[in-house]
């Protein structure tokens, strides 16, 4: 349909919003960086230069642990249907809801000097004091914790890519005399191909850029870590943005050798009129074998969150396998906390901004890309895009070089875009931003399966086009949106990266701030930061639970793309 | 009512490949107007040139002689019957129907009114609050119809609004489409690519092939004297002869034109014996279809295709004889 003054105008607007938001804070964080005498600085520092070998250590132990874990079961789940299947990946899947940041706090209980591990190693005779494993296994520490938050997503991307595969190639290879392991070879590994190099560039970059993990168990010999400790004299020592220029390389590096790697993604993997699914069912003993390494593996993904749970009404936990008895208390010192409510309430007023500034900008980028499609709308989804693939640290230093630079042009700005001052448009347009793609694809997939043509039909009755979007594709997409807006308010609630970053003012923290606040205080902090916490994954979890009602999906579904 | 013109349409997705080559048609006020034309011919894209979802490179078109080109669908004043019917799942029959009168602010009253009328006139009185995911395929065309024709329309556009219905229902549709067209006494343009639908349906025909007219007329004038070879192939079946075939043939007959010609199979005629004028012939294969039968018959190296009704058994191989009129020959261009 030919499009009017109004299309054009929210197309500028769109476009400028990203170029803006994205692209700008990018290129900022690119030039602030692009400094010879810093960026040697980084490489030849022996400080940073291990900073950086052990992110790429950690990334490295991530991706392959997270290989290791996910591809036997993903495996299992496409090769095999047993009984209660979908509970066993939603079991699987259940890290998802519950961010590695605060699992952290668990860790400190289980591996802790008087932790789980040491008592249950001291009571069983094995030694007389256990290991040191917060102080000399600090880097191992980060890397189960990452692994246990982490594989899910490569989960997800190869179970995906499993079910692409058709069963009449591996039936064809087999007819044609090839044995089990040439199958595997020459037609399964080169067909699942993109899917690994793909699930296995998110876990590398993801691990390699995460910063609430390391922090929280307090290992600051990694980039990530560097980066944040040096944002307290950011305007004298440009030294972060070189840091985060060198870790923007590594992760354009890594995304452009992958695709090279991995070549074009098969799009019609299953042929029609296929034999089935070519799954094996599996009954009495053989399905339990087949639940136990999901069981086993969601066991130990959620025992740091259960640990949580448990220090949040943990009386006193020291030096014994259980708690000596429970309480509320530290809920009630937690909500009397001056620090907790106010939070409380600032994430949720930044959440909800996020949400609306998110729906209405992905709604636009989705309906220009997926209905309209004009000259450089695929630049437009592709920029929408850009913050999945740019970590949130990265970001975030973006959003700090673009305040900086429109205060300085603009020094009437300040009160509203410094963010020593007043963070929350910041943080608003930083959360609406990280969660644009979320709405951009739940909206992308509403409209594409909402036909054009009931929007024709309207136009055809004489309907305008804003009647059209109200009255027709509004009500068609409104679980899409929901969705989106929900993940979109969820993750924000607890987004890390941007809120330890751009929340440099006490009065505006969200949750996230106040947590690592209270988990690094000395007392009671870490049980108060453990309250909220659970609360916080609580919150995070009715949140996913409402989205996949809306719709009408598992809560799995959601973050399949 | 409205007469619709179209005046030298071009259209092109690429640039270059024409999709419409120049497109001029004059459709008479009240005209029920057949499109009619093989996949990829562009017959839905001049529909939907003339519904204003697509743009023309070139070209007018204008409705009561005013030109409605740069227009937007919503102020064609058009109504639409879609392939798939495109009816909104979440409104119920009632409010699909009158959305357009809605969109247009007709008083509540008048709206209630119409919305009974054009019920009554598809024959779906009383199921006005259904669910459209509760109509059968059938009922749902109806009320596609219904709603493109409440508003009533200048122009109702029909884009193979039968293609997703049984033989059966198809057959009793299109007779209902001609009757509720009729009565609402608008100007309809209907695109199909089914030579029955257009044949048993139509007040006019324009027969379609590579984005450019081939022929326009009554269903029995493109019937009987195609004017070109596409135009003869893609209604029925045709013997597309040459002039020395058509010599052969018709011994006797004189000077035939200088061009191909064709000849409908149920033209030719088996004759129980050899007579003055009949031609020997032989049965290669047949299919047999209960009131007819389809022959392949050779005439020497030449092979025709022959529908006979009400058919006796004829055998691979058995020898007949063949009598052609020499008037039954259409000369083509």
């Amino acid at each position: 349909m030919k499009r009017g003054f109004f299309s054009w105008l929210g197309y500028a607007l769109v476009a400028s919003f990203l170029g803006i938001f994205v692209a700008v804070p990018v290129g900022l964080v690119l030039a602030g960086g692009m400094s010879p005498a810093y960026l040697s600085e980084v490489v030849l520092h022996p400080l940073y230069r291990q900073g950086l070998i052990n992110a790429f250590t950690v990334a490295t132990i991530v991706t392959i642990g997270c290989f290791a874990l996910t591809l036997p079961l993903a495996w299992l789940a496409w090769r095999f249907r047993f009984r209660a299947k979908g509970l066993a990946e939603a079991l699987l899947l259940s890290p998802l809801i519950l961010p590695p940041f605060v699992g952290a706090l668990g860790i400190f209980q289980i591996f802790g000097h008087y932790g789980i591990i040491n008592t249950v190693g001291t009571t069983c005779g094995w030694w007389q004091q256990g290991p040191d494993w917060l102080g000399d296994h600090r880097l191992a520490l980060v890397c189960v914790s990452e692994i246990l938050g982490l594989y899910p997503i490569l989960y997800l991307t190869l179970a995906a890519s499993f079910s692409r595969l058709d069963p009449a190639l591996i039936e064809a290879a087999r007819m044609a005399g090839a044995d089990r392991l040439t199958v595997l070879r020459r037609i399964i590994l080169p067909l699942l191909k993109p899917g690994l190099f793909a699930g296995g560039a998110l876990v590398f970059v993801w691990s390699f850029t995460e910063l609430g993990t390391p922090l929280m168990l307090g290992f600051d010999r990694i980039t990530a870590v560097q980066i944040y400790n040096g944002l307290a004299d950011i305007q004298s020592n440009r030294l972060p943005l070189a840091l985060v220029v060198v870790m923007l390389t590594v992760v354009a590096v890594l995304y452009a050798g992958g695709r090279l790697f991995a070549g074009r993604s098969h799009e019609a993997l299953v042929t029609k009129g296929g034999s089935g699914d070519g799954s094996q069912h599996l009954r009495g003993w053989l399905a339990l074998l087949a639940w136990t390494p999901f069981a086993l593996v969601a066991m130990a993904a959620a025992a740091p969150h259960l640990v949580v749970v448990t220090l949040s009404v943990a009386h006193d936990w020291y030096r014994s396998l259980l708690p000596s008895g429970v309480t509320l208390d530290h809920y009630r010192q937690a909500l009397a906390d001056p620090q907790v409510v106010p939070s409380i309430i600032n994430s949720l007023g930044y959440s909800a901004a996020a949400t609306c500034l998110a729906v209405a900008v992905g709604l636009a980028i989705a309906w220009i890309t997926v209905r309209w499609k004009p000259r450089g709308a695929t630049v437009l989804d592709a920029l929408a895009m850009v913050p999945l693939a740019v970590p949130g640290l990265i970001m975030a230093f973006g959003f700090l070089g673009l305040a900086l630079v429109v205060t300085i042009a603009y020094p009437q700005l300040k009160p509203y875009l410094d963010p020593q001052r007043n963070p929350a448009p910041l943080l608003i347009i930083a959360y609406a931003v990280r969660r644009l793609p979320h709405v951009v694809r739940a909206v992308n997939a509403g409209l594409i399966q909402a036909p054009v043509v009931l929007e024709e039909a309207a136009a055809a009755c004489g309907a305008g086009p804003f009647t059209r979007l109200w009255r027709i594709t509004m009500p068609l997409i409104a679980g899409s949106l929901a969705a989106g807006a929900l993940l979109t308010f969820s993750f924000s609630m607890l987004e890390v990266s941007d809120s330890l970053i751009l929340a440099q003012q006490r009065d505006f923290w969200p949750i996230t701030k106040v947590i690592y606040e209270l988990a690094v205080q000395l007392g009671n902090g870490p049980a108060l930061a453990c309250a909220f916490g659970a609360w916080a994954m609580l919150f995070l979890a009715s949140c996913l639970a409402a989205a996949a009602v809306f719709l009408g999906k598992g809560p799995t579904a959601l973050f399949r793309s | 009512m409205t007469p619709v013109s179209l005046t030298n349409l071009h259209k092109t997705y690429d640039g270059t490949t024409p999709v419409l080559d120049g497109i001029s048609l004059e459709i008479a006020a009240g005209e029920l107007f057949f499109l009619l034309g093989g996949s990829g011919c562009g017959k839905t894209t001049l529909l939907r040139l003339v519904a204003g979802f697509l743009a023309p490179d070139a070209g007018g078109i204008s409705f009561g002689g005013v030109d409605i080109t740069k227009q937007p669908t919503e102020r064609r004043d058009i109504g639409m019957v879609f392939q798939n019917y495109a009816l909104w799942p979440h409104l119920s029959v009632a409010e699909n129907v009158s959305f357009g009168l809605e969109v247009r602010r007709v008083p509540s009253s008048e709206r209630a009114q119409r919305l009974e009328e054009a019920l009554a006139l598809v024959e779906l009185s009383g199921y006005g609050e259904r669910r459209i995911g509760e109509l059968s395929g059938g009922q749902q065309q109806r009320v596609a119809l219904a709603r493109a024709i409440i508003v009533r329309p200048k122009v109702l556009l029909l884009d193979e609004p039968l293609s997703n219905l049984d033989a059966r229902l198809r057959a009793t549709m299109r007779q209902e489409i001609r009757r509720v067209c009729k009565a609402a006494g608008v100007t309809a343009i209907y695109v199909t690519h089914d030579q029955a639908e257009a044949l048993s349906t139509a007040d006019r025909i324009a027969l379609m092939v590579a984005g450019r007219i081939e022929q326009v007329g009554t269903p029995r004038e493109l019937y009987d004297r195609p004017r070109t070879e596409a135009v003869a192939r893609f209604l029925g079946d045709a013997n597309v002869l040459s002039v020395s075939d058509a010599a052969r043939l018709t011994p006797g007959a004189g000077e035939l034109s200088l061009g191909r010609s064709c000849l409908r199979p149920e033209r030719i005629r088996f004759a129980a014996a050899a007579t003055v004028g009949s031609i020997a012939a032989r049965i290669v294969s047949g299919s047999y279809q209960g009131d007819r039968a389809v022959w392949t018959v050779a005439v020497g190296d030449l092979h025709l295709t022959v529908v006979e009704s009400a058919p006796p058994v004829r055998n691979p191989g058995e020898a007949v004889f063949l009598t052609i009129d020499p008037a039954d020959l259409v000369p083509l261009t």
